[in-house]
């Protein structure tokens, strides 16, 4: 698996929430803010969710995403800077397809990387099921200066 | 919407095939707008579907119960050349709504022109706008959850 450029490394480590967006059946985007987990080692996004939510109905009717993960400067419109992630998500349950205890362990994962929330946080989201994000091409940027990788 | 600086808006192609990308944004007390390039990709897939999904948020990093976002899924029109030829009042109030909100963004997009690709230079000749008729509105408060569906049943006329 290719090291993504140290710009779009530190875009995932620094920021705290992405922008999932989805199609439903009827062509209509959706988009939700939510918490991730970026997994350096093979580039995969990990997003808490519930079963009962619009973008799991919209991904059980087609697996395709685009994710935006961006830091805003509002006096500067060149020191915007952010990724766009395509790719296809995957619904992660627990003992379907996915361990409980690698599901419970994701779960520490997140409540490790977000120190600042609010102890209860993270279980207040009632995550019944996890996405799981495979990218394959990112776009970033800086300002009006744009580039690609593809995975 | 008043104190957020920066919208996202998500379209579709007509494959399904889901676009996201943050933009800046006026309201004209009726309507939302916002301003692309003639070449992006938000622009081609709005031309193939034109159901959009656009979310304004204010984020709290430390406290999700202090965050607030609307989504507001509908439908977007574009205002060409030959809309701006025949609502040239109505374009100019978008601009000059532009200017009022975003006026450092305009500063700095004038003074550094050259360095800035042709499609995203201020022109009337390269940038559209597009509006957005929302069909339904969801507002929710932190994460237990004050949320609220506007089912938008009037059309906007143009």
């Amino acid at each position: 698996m290719s090291e993504l450029p140290i710009n779009i490394l530190n875009i995932f480590s620094q920021m705290h929430f992405a922008y999932l967006c989805t199609v439903n059946a009827q062509k209509f985007p959706h988009i939700t803010p939510m918490f991730y987990f970026f997994h350096q080692e093979n580039n995969h996004i990990t997003l808490l969710s519930q079963l009962k939510s619009a973008k799991i109905r919209n991904i059980q009717t087609d697996s395709q995403v685009c994710l935006v993960i961006d830091k805003r400067d509002p006096a500067n419109p060149f020191n915007n800077e952010g990724i766009m992630v395509e790719g296809t998500a995957e619904i992660m349950i627990p003992q379907k397809n996915i361990m409980k205890d690698d599901f419970e362990s994701t779960i520490n994962q997140f409540k490790k990387r977000y120190p600042t929330m609010k102890d209860n946080t993270i279980d207040s989201l009632l995550t019944d099921c996890l996405l799981n994000v495979s990218s394959s091409k990112i776009i970033y940027w800086k300002g009006p200066n744009f580039s690609t990788i593809t995975l | 919407m008043t104190y957020c600086n920066l919208g996202y808006l998500g379209t579709s192609d007509v494959n399904g095939k889901p676009h996201l990308t943050p933009v800046v944004f006026v309201y004209d007390g009726h309507n939302l707008f916002f301003s692309t390039s003639n070449i992006a990709k938000k622009h081609r897939n709005i031309k193939e579907n034109s159901n959009i999904a656009f979310l304004v948020d204010a984020r709290d990093p430390l406290n999700i119960d202090n965050n607030l976002a609307v989504l507001i899924q509908g439908k977007a029109k574009i205002y060409d050349r030959l809309q701006m030829f025949l609502h040239p009042l109505k374009v100019l109030r978008i601009i000059r709504l532009f200017y009022r909100r975003y006026p450092k963004y305009m500063v700095e997009y004038k003074g550094k022109k050259e360095q800035l690709p042709k499609a995203w230079r201020i022109s009337l000749l390269n940038r559209i706008f597009i509006r957005i008729d929302p069909t339904s509105i969801l507002y929710w408060h932190g994460i237990n959850n004050i949320k609220r569906r506007v089912k938008v049943n009037e059309r906007t006329p143009n």
